[in-house]
């Protein structure tokens, strides 16, 4: 299962000289919250099914061993992690590729992974990675069913509170959506164990950097915008409505 | 010369059948305690290290002083005295009669049973029998008229009404246990008063009791034939009865008597203010089975004589929440009497036996482990249990999230390291950073003081009053996380390494410091306490410490006295675990504020409930009322003298639990704030100091000492509690909020107000409402 180490800012920061990224020193890493409820459904899968391997793959510079750690505390059982400097500012479809290459080589029964991440919030990873592979897919799922043989029993979440059952043939690929499950504590005990655990690294081709769909030109803080309180009785409130309303549209109104 | 026949009349059958019971008896007796030594023997190691000969010569003196039984409940504690030093008396008595009489005497057919020795011996051991009768009866009288409510085994913080199997089964054992005792020095005494009725010995003065119960049976014209069959009966009644007591005594409540030795001869100087650290040999991490508790902490459950105090204590029981230390060892207890140390059985101890939300509750304030007589360490074992519940994943989603936010930001508020020492740019000078500049003093933040908004004020004030005072000190910056008490304390012994390894490491890299200040309460436990063991420390100071050195040498010098009369709540960390009572109060005094104490002060403080498990001050369990209501309604007086002065001497979780006091209370209680308060709950009824007279008000239960009816809150003299009788008016001085806040505190010229029973309370001044006092509903336990 592809995990994400994400970059939370924090409310004070600037970006960096060329306005296209912003400094190391202002984030705080973490898993990725999909992820991490992905990462939890993988590990009841394989506990309801009493057997199974856990691999967690991750695209992302040296520091990003860090949350593969993490996952490997919590009890997945390797961790497989790509990397090449030219991925510095990879697009979903890049990593997707790369991912691609990672499960041809695992050739594992189902792939779990997470809707979207908390800080580029693409949601495009995994649809792209079930493409590449052509491999049934389900997104933002929240609940799972599977006896480990050939078929899997999803629940979907959709629009305005419906939910989707969906039975899909394995070997799959499903995207969780967040509050599918609790993740789990790793104690900073676990999280030291976890050391011992296996990470298998691996350098992506420095062509690979190129597969992007998308750049990144300019980095900016929106203007701020004003809310205006209006006051009064509900008939002044009203009319101060249509004032502005005037005002803003012209002689259409 | 005078001595007495022992095995009068028995036949030589009869002798050796009672040697015979005897042995038995005792080896009894000692298969009890060794099958009990057998179940410690399965616990694991103590986790700390024992200072044995401290601790026995500590529990030598805690014995023969009675201090930790005199705590609180005098009259329990002088009850258990008389019971306690008859008893030994009489096993020594007992000893130097088999001294004697079986070894002595046949072997080197010396006596000394005779003479002035014996009769000393009889008079000594006559009044030992009284003060065991007189103590017995106390405690019975109390258990049955008094009813204190620490000795109700109702659950009914836990919402439970009735009483359970197992509170039954206690009541019925504490009855055994009084009954017998009473029951054997009743006999014994009436066999000495039937030898002296038959015998009528010359130096029958010298046994009080025995005398006096001889003559009464003479006077009652009793035959001596009569006398005679009854002694022999009762003389073998007598003497099975204490043989039964001998058997019985490791099997109940009497068991008290040996285990109690060793819980206060293994007790832990540090218990609660350093936590053991893990076994890394350990299977288990923290206690998950009973296998997995220490055989210290096995010893502990044994000792337990179920008096109540840390249930009464306890602040997590009074607001309600399903925790109450004595039923927590005592489940524990039962369970390890089924168990016997090992781990059969289908009952698991965390979920069956102890639910996890019972963990969860406590606040880690100390509260019990300060007051317990025997020297259990409750909070101990809940920690231990806590780490089992992290471990196992079992803890509240608030908690896990904050454990998170803790484990990457470093703080429990989850804002970026770089914000940290935000709060200093408020300041007009810039604060030193050790880590570059040299400093005398590193004032190590914490996380309330560093975030909390209102806290971040008084963070300022301070470093204003350390700046002025010419103190030379820096911080440690966005180099600081939060130095981990609670987190340790919640369970999450690893996370709490990694912080004290990045402090430490800061530290260690800084600049050179002498000292340590901080003005937050956990940080400083935990630094002063727990820091030492992974690392050389400074040592630490809180602020309040500092400043009476600012202030007592003249750095700072007050302009004006502040004329305010304040009360003070210790925080638990600060004043219970590290004992630093008066530097706070010495401020106080120095900066001209008339302290008035609260009624649960200083050892006995009331925690705020921002400790244990609720770092962010969320409630991880719901408790049927809020902890704060409970330190407020529990004092209503000092609670509102608090708030109308608003002087708060403390940085820490406890501020942000206090908030603002409801408007409307803090009006109506600020102007009936009675001048008049106790220092100390036992010297609860002194002169009023409002109408220069002995409080004329009915008497309150008081909400500390329950069980003491003569030491009870007296009340204020407010009209709603003068008894009808009493039709007089009471000269109350009434100083009106307004007034007081615009000068100085200085008694005001009184107010006449006259009342009638029942009716309000009226004051001739025009901005003066009527006010009622309010009774104070119920005891501690019933607290609503």
């Amino acid at each position: 299962m592809p995990v994400k180490q994400i970059g939370k800012l924090g409310d004070e920061f600037r970006f960096a000289d060329d306005q296209r990224s912003i400094a190391a020193e202002y984030f705080e890493y973490l898993l990725n919250e999909w992820d991490d409820t992905a990462l939890e459904q993988a590990l009841k899968t394989v506990e309801a099914l009493g057997g199974g391997e856990v691999v967690v793959v991750t695209v992302g510079p040296p520091e990003a061993e860090e949350t593969l750690r993490k996952a490997l505390a919590k009890g997945a059982h390797r961790g497989v992690r790509v990397w090449d400097a030219s991925l510095a500012d990879a697009d979903p479809v890049a990593v997707a590729r790369l991912l691609a290459g990672v499960a041809a080589q695992e050739q594992p029964d189902l792939i779990i992974a997470g809707a979207q991440s908390g800080d580029q919030s693409n949601g495009a990873t995994g649809t792209a990675l079930a493409r590449l592979l052509g491999l049934p897919c389900a997104a933002l799922v929240v609940a799972t069913d599977w006896n480990g043989k050939d078929a899997i029993t999803v629940t979907r979440e959709l629009e305005g509170g419906l939910q989707h059952k969906v039975r899909i043939d394995t070997p799959a690929l499903i995207t969780m959506q967040t509050g599918a499950n609790v993740p789990r504590y790793a104690t900073m005990r676990m999280v030291k164990l976890a050391r011992s655990k296996p990470i298998a690294e691996l350098a992506a081709d420095a062509s690979e950097g190129a597969y992007r769909a998308a750049a990144t030109h300019k980095m900016f803080v929106p203007p701020a915008t004003r809310a205006q309180m209006l006051e009064g009785g509900a008939s002044e409130v009203a009319a101060a409505v249509i004032k502005i309303i005037q005002e803003k549209m012209g002689v259409k109104a | 010369m005078e001595t007495r026949e022992l095995f009068w009349g028995l036949t030589a059958f009869g002798t050796i059948v009672f040697y015979l019971i005897g042995f038995s008896a005792i080896g009894a007796f000692f298969w009890g305690i060794a099958r009990s030594i057998a179940k410690y023997r399965r616990g694991r190691p103590s986790p700390v290290a024992l200072d044995w000969v401290a601790g026995a010569r500590r529990m030598v003196a805690d014995l023969l002083s009675h201090r930790t039984l005199r705590r609180r409940d005098p009259v329990a504690g002088a009850a258990h005295a008389a019971i306690f030093f008859g008893f030994v008396l009489l096993f020594i008595g007992t000893s130097i009669i088999t001294l004697e009489y079986d070894i002595v005497n046949p072997l080197f057919g010396v006596t000394f049973w005779k003479g002035s020795f014996f009769l000393v011996f009889s008079l000594v051991l006559d009044l030992a029998g009284l003060a065991v009768v007189a103590g017995v009866l106390t405690m019975m009288v109390r258990r049955a008229s008094f009813k204190p409510a620490k000795l109700d085994y109702r659950r009914t913080y836990a919402g439970e009404t009735g009483l359970r199997d197992s509170g039954r089964r206690w009541r019925i054992e504490d009855w055994i246990f009084l009954v017998a005792l009473l029951f054997i020095v009743l006999t014994g005494f009436v066999q000495e008063g039937l030898r002296h009725a038959l015998e009528a010995p010359v130096w029958g003065a010298w046994e009080p009791v025995g005398n006096a119960i001889g003559s009464l049976l003479v006077g009652l014209g009793a035959g001596a034939d009569g006398i005679a069959s009854i002694r022999a009966v009762n003389w073998w009644v007598h003497g099975i009865a204490a043989l039964a007591f001998i058997v019985a005594l490791p099997w109940y409540k009497a068991k008290h008597m040996i285990a109690a030795m060793g819980s206060l001869s293994t007790r832990d100087p540090l218990a609660l203010r350093r936590l053991p650290r893990l076994d890394p040999a350990a299977a288990t991490v923290g206690v998950g089975k009973v296998s997995d508790f220490s055989w210290k902490d096995m010893l502990d459950f044994d000792a337990c004589t179920k008096c109540g105090r840390c249930h009464e204590a306890c602040p997590a029981r009074a607001a309600g929440y399903p925790l109450s230390p004595r039923d927590l060892i005592l489940d524990l207890r039962l369970h390890n009497d089924e168990a016997q140390g090992r781990d059969e059985g289908p009952k698991r101890l965390i979920g069956d036996v102890i639910d996890p939300e019972t963990l969860w509750s406590c606040r880690s304030c100390g509260a019990c482990l300060e007051i317990c007589p025997v020297g259990i360490e409750q909070p101990v074992k809940i920690v231990q249990m806590r780490r089992q519940l992290i471990e196992s994943d079992q803890l509240d989603p608030l908690l896990r999230t904050m454990l998170n936010t803790i484990g990457t930001s470093g703080n429990s508020f989850g804002e970026p390291a770089r914000k940290r020492a935000a709060w200093t740019r408020e300041l007009e000078f810039k604060i030193k950073d050790v880590r570059h500049e040299e400093a005398e003093t590193l004032w190590f933040v914490g996380d309330q003081a560093s975030f909390d908004p209102r806290n971040q004020k008084v963070s300022r004030t301070v470093a204003r009053l350390l700046k002025a005072g010419g103190v030379d000190f820096g911080l440690l910056y966005e180099g600081e996380k939060t130095a981990g008490n609670d987190v340790r304390r919640i369970g999450e012994e690893g996370l709490f390494e990694s912080l004290v390894d990045h402090n430490l490491g800061q530290m260690k890299a800084a600049r050179p410091f002498r000292r340590i200040v901080t003005t937050d309460p956990h940080s400083l436990n935990t630094l002063h306490n727990e820091y030492p063991e992974y690392g050389e420390l400074a040592p630490v100071f809180h602020y309040t410490e500092l400043l009476v050195d600012l202030l007592e040498s003249g750095a700072l010098k007050v302009t004006k006295l502040l004329g305010l009369r304040v009360t003070y709540h210790d925080p638990c960390h600060l004043g219970r675990l590290n004992k630093r009572y008066d530097a706070p109060r010495r401020v106080l005094e120095l900066i001209g504020c008339k302290l008035i104490e609260m009624p649960r002060n200083r050892d006995n403080s009331f925690c705020c409930g921002a400790g244990g498990g609720d770092v962010s001050g969320s409630r991880i369990v719901p408790a049927r009322r809020s902890l704060r209501s409970c330190v407020f309604r529990k004092q209503p007086d000092s609670a509102a003298s608090m708030y109308s002065s608003p002087v708060v001497l403390r940085i820490s979780p406890c501020l942000k639990m206090h908030g603002k006091p409801p408007a409307s209370k803090r009006t109506s209680s600020s102007r009936i704030l009675p001048t008049w308060l106790p220092r100390r709950s036992s010297w609860r009824r002194s002169i009023c100091a409002t109408c220069r007279a002995w409080p004329t008000g009915s008497p309150q239960r008081s909400p500390i000492g329950s069980l003491r009816p003569w030491a009870t809150a007296w009340m204020p003299c407010s009209p709603a509690v003068v008894p009808w009788w009493l039709p007089r008016p009471c000269l109350r001085r009434c100083p009106s909020p307004s007034l007081r806040r615009q000068q100085p505190w200085t008694p005001r010229p009184p107010c006449l107000l006259l009342h009638r029973r029942g009716s309000l309370l009226r004051c001739r001044r025009p901005n003066c409402r009527p006010t009622r006092y309010r009774r104070a509903r119920g005891s501690a336990s019933s607290c609503r």
